[in-house]
């Protein structure tokens, strides 16, 4: 039972064990590669097409100044040799070759393609043998193309010329938002794409420019914005600048925008990354630091703009000028006044259009108001003819007769609709405060006089009611400048902040003392025997021995007390026999000092100065 | 013979330098004008009307002796009454520079700014509080706060104080400097600024005539002028707009030395710096 316990037990066990994969993984796995090897097989077998060849030339016809490509497409094979043969008056420039793979569904293919720039040093009919070529070890054959090389500039049933037809499919410009009817004064927002085919490298040194009457550009955008486009099949690199254009004439006008760019055609490297003939002219014939270049002028289609004046029907009184999509707002600040107070209009206008014609609008005439000069500031969200215009514009009620600032009216004409639009602001409630002049009557006296300024001859005649001038010089200052920048200012600061460092420092020394106490002591002595010293001195000099020999005692308790951390007083001749060597000086003098002091005796001018020089010697040991 | 011509040309040369010397000492006398005696004929220009003549005065006064709130005062309202008001406005505030509180000079300002249409917004507590001292005053009193600091802290060495009081006196000056500082600060504006003299001027976008306009901004406006380029300030104002605008349409407030001198004035009137 135990053994069958563990056969069934371990049976999960297998598929655990450590550092191994189960069983039904490798099944799996093995599953997989046989597949994939199967497919891969299968692929091989499938994808063994029987090559074939095919060889194109991009014209029958062409100009002797101008060249044509010859492709030539195997199929069915990833590598063919092929050989040109030699024909008398054409030169073949190779252009490289490119292979593509494909497998769709399953059903893998492949082909080589081969370019040749064809070349011809005379005009006349040309025939192509019947090329060669070798694919895998079996020789395949194109058939024998037959083309006309025409004289210079004569290409006989192609219009124009072909190497232009060309640059209008390699590089061209458009421009997009035009109208095919605006108004005078309009404002239209255009974007204006170069297009240039992908891997081209080109140069542009210029902003587009406008051509012809009747319109103005602004100044497009510096910085252009780079994308890539496909248009008509082919991948363009694109360079747009975004600017506005705005009609200035009434009548019928082309719009054209030059862009001068250099096209860069790499030399050096001659498998065409453009497939293309335009490449194939005669510029290819010079080299310029690996690059041929190629300036060129590249110009919109021409396209009619129908510029129509603005209608006479329904323009209102007020309308003077503005053009677009346009909201107004007014707001009044304040709206509790007295009369006499200022109160600050400010009309804002926001939308799209020609901000440059929009103007404030006009506050109405009356007696009732005094009204100042507005002013103005165009805040633009990046682009010139979108954004917002505020006008602040000074009012003052002249009487408390009004209850309310009056609407102001902003027209315009929107091009949309076709159709003038009046916009009209909510008249503003004012509150009249009890006024000061109403309280005092002579006030009010002092608060009309001032004219508004709007006129500067009615302001030239009246004279304002200044206080009057002064009649002394009073004092010259040399110059008008903030005490602060003054010397002695900047002096006074430095002299205060070298006062506070001192104090600094002395106080954190000051507390460095205290903090050590003995050093603090060590200094007290030294002071104290230091004054001693000059009293000994003195001592001597009035041979006084009983002086001298009371201070030496004092020394030597006090720099004996410092040293053996007692208390000095307490120091007696038995602590200087224990602690002192036996030839010490010091024993000698402390006794005669103790012995005088207790049993009289005297001491000569010169055993004073020995004492003196003993003693000096022996603190200088100490210490 | 070469004698003879040598003496001939040595007493034409003499004759030519002592005419020379006469023709030198024929110039007028001028006649030395008093700052006094100017100030009076500024004054009698000024009542009788004549603004020209009496800012050429005032100026002429200020060129030669400094700046004077007295006389930046007359000057202002000569302007004023002349119509100039970005001028006199520019007057009136250096004027207050120097006599922060001159009352008339305040009221003259107000006027002026009023009569143009220029409001000052309405003060905020904060700035009534700072407003109660100028700016000099404002650095004085900081000052004066430090000195007493570090008088007190050297007293302290040597006749220690008691801590609590030694403590309150320092926060209290300390409170004074940090006050001072906020209150200067707050006022630097009228120092570093400067007001748009010229009528009809506008902030352009880029510093070229051509450049796009940005809006206007009034005569006797206070601005602030962050670089210059060629002819062009970069300035902005207090509502926040900024832009460039011509050199010529603004005088800056800080004046190191008066930028004006009638040379040609005193040489028509005789008259001599004293």
């Amino acid at each position: 039972m135990i053994c069958k316990k563990r056969k069934t037990g371990l049976i999960p066990m297998l598929v655990t064990v450590p550092g191994s994969l189960p069983r039904s993984l490798y099944r799996r796995i093995g599953c997989f590669f046989l597949l994939v090897a199967f497919l891969g097989c299968a692929v091989t077998v499938y994808g063994k097409n029987d090559p074939g060849i095919e060889a194109k030339l991009s014209k029958t016809v062409f100009p002797l100044d101008s060249t044509a490509t010859l492709t030539i497409t195997v199929s069915g094979s990833r590598s063919a040799n092929i050989d040109i043969p030699e024909v008398e008056n054409l030169i073949f420039h190779r252009r490289g070759q490119s292979t593509q793979v494909q497998v769709i569904n399953g059903a893998y293919s492949s082909s080589i393609t081969s370019n040749f720039v064809i070349q011809a040093t005379k005009a006349g009919k040309f025939t192509i043998p019947a090329l060669k070529v070798n694919v895998e070890g079996s020789i395949l054959q194109t058939r024998p193309i037959t083309f006309e090389v025409t004289a210079n500039g004569a290409a006989p049933g192609q219009p124009g010329n072909s190497a232009s037809s060309d640059l209008d499919e390699v590089a061209f410009v458009r421009i997009i938002g035009i109208k095919k009817r605006a108004y005078t004064g309009e404002v239209i927002p255009v974007e204006i794409k170069g297009y240039f085919q992908g891997g081209l490298r080109v140069e542009i040194h210029n902003l587009p420019t406008l051509k012809g009457n009747g319109f103005v550009m602004s100044p497009p955008d510096e910085e252009a914005s780079q994308t890539t486009e496909a248009y008509k099949g082919r991948n363009y690199s694109v360079i747009s600048w975004k600017t506005v254009i705005s009609p200035i004439k009434e009548g019928i006008f082309d719009l054209d925008i030059d862009l001068n760019a250099a096209l860069l055609i790499p030399q050096r490297n001659r498998r065409s990354r453009f497939n293309d003939p335009f490449f194939d002219d005669d510029f290819f014939s010079g080299f310029f630091g690996g690059y041929q270049r190629k300036n060129v002028t590249l110009t919109t289609q021409k396209q009619s703009i129908d510029i129509l004046p603005l209608p006479e029907e329904g323009k209102p009184d007020n309308f003077n000028g503005p053009i677009g999509e346009f909201d107004f707002e007014v707001k009044a600040d304040p709206t509790n006044i007295e009369v006499g107070d200022p109160i600050t209009l400010t009309m804002k206008i926001t939308g799209k259009g020609n901000f440059d014609r929009v103007t404030a609008p006009t506050f109405p005439n009356g007696d009732n108001w005094k009204t100042y000069s507005p002013s103005s500031e165009f805040i633009n969200s990046g682009k010139n003819y979108e954004g917002e215009k505020v006008f602040e514009q000074a009012i003052v009620a002249k009487n408390n007769k009004i209850d309310k600032i009056p609407p102001l009216t902003f027209s315009y004409f929107n091009p949309k609709t076709n159709s003038y639009i009046s916009k009209s602001s909510e008249p503003v409630k004012l509150t009249f405060k009890r006024a000061r002049s109403q309280q005092n009557p002579t006030q009010q006296a002092v608060i009309t006089p001032p004219a508004p300024l709007v006129s500067e001859q009615q302001q030239n005649t009246t004279r304002l009611p200044l206080a009057a001038i002064r009649l002394q010089p009073g004092s010259f200052a040399p110059e008008i400048k903030p005490v602060f920048n003054r010397t002695w200012f900047i002096i006074a600061i430095i002299c205060g902040s070298l006062v506070l460092l001192l104090v600094l420092y002395i106080t954190q020394r000051q507390r460095y003392l205290q903090k050590n106490s003995v050093l603090l002591e060590k200094k007290r002595v030294s002071r104290m025997v230091a004054a001693k010293l000059t009293e000994l001195q003195q001592a001597i000099n009035d041979n006084n021995d009983k002086d001298f020999l009371g201070g030496c005692r004092e020394i030597i308790q006090a720099q004996l007390g410092l040293s053996w951390q007692v208390e000095p007083s307490a120091i007696t001749p038995i602590d200087l026999q224990k602690r002192l060597p036996s030839h010490s000086p010091l024993k000698h003098i402390f006794a005669a000092a103790e012995q005088y002091a207790y049993g009289g005796g005297s001491l000569t001018v010169d055993q004073m100065k020995d004492y003196i020089h003993l003693l000096k010697t022996e603190l200088e040991e100490m210490s | 013979m070469k004698p003879i011509l040598i003496f001939l040309s040595s007493v034409a040369l003499i004759l030519l330098i002592t005419s020379q010397q006469s023709v030198l000492s024929a110039e007028p006398i001028q006649i030395e004008i008093t700052v006094d005696q100017r100030l009076q004929r500024a004054n009698e220009a000024y009542s009788s009307g004549r603004y020209d003549e009496a800012i050429n005065d005032y100026n002429t006064i200020i060129a030669r002796h400094g700046f004077s709130a007295n006389m930046l005062f007359n000057l202002g309202n000569s302007y004023a009454q002349k119509g100039q008001s970005g001028l006199a406005i520019l007057q009136y505030l250096r004027g207050l520079q120097l006599a922060p509180q001159d009352s008339d000079m305040e009221g003259n300002l107000q006027l002026v700014r009023k009569n143009i249409g220029l409001f000052e917004e309405q003060p905020t507590l904060r700035y009534k509080i700072f407003n109660l001292f100028d700016m000099n005053q404002w650095a004085m009193l900081a000052l004066t706060s430090f000195i007493l600091i570090s008088s007190l802290l050297v007293i302290n060495i040597r006749f220690p104080l008691k801590r609590g009081a030694k403590t309150g006196g320092l926060l209290l000056l300390l409170a004074t400097i940090a006050v001072s500082i906020t209150g200067a600060y707050q006022q630097r504006d009228l120092w570093r600024g400067a007001v748009i003299t010229a009528p009809d001027t506008r902030l352009l976008m880029s510093p070229f005539e051509s450049a796009s306009s940005l809006g206007a901004i009034k005569e006797g406006s206070l601005v602030f002028s962050e670089k210059s380029h060629g002819n062009y300030h970069y300035i902005n104002d207090r509502k926040g707009r900024s832009g460039w605008i011509p050199a010529t349409s603004l005088e800056l407030l800080n004046v190191s030395y008066p930028t004006y001198y009638p040379a040609d004035d005193d040489r028509r009137n005789g008259d001599v710096r004293r």
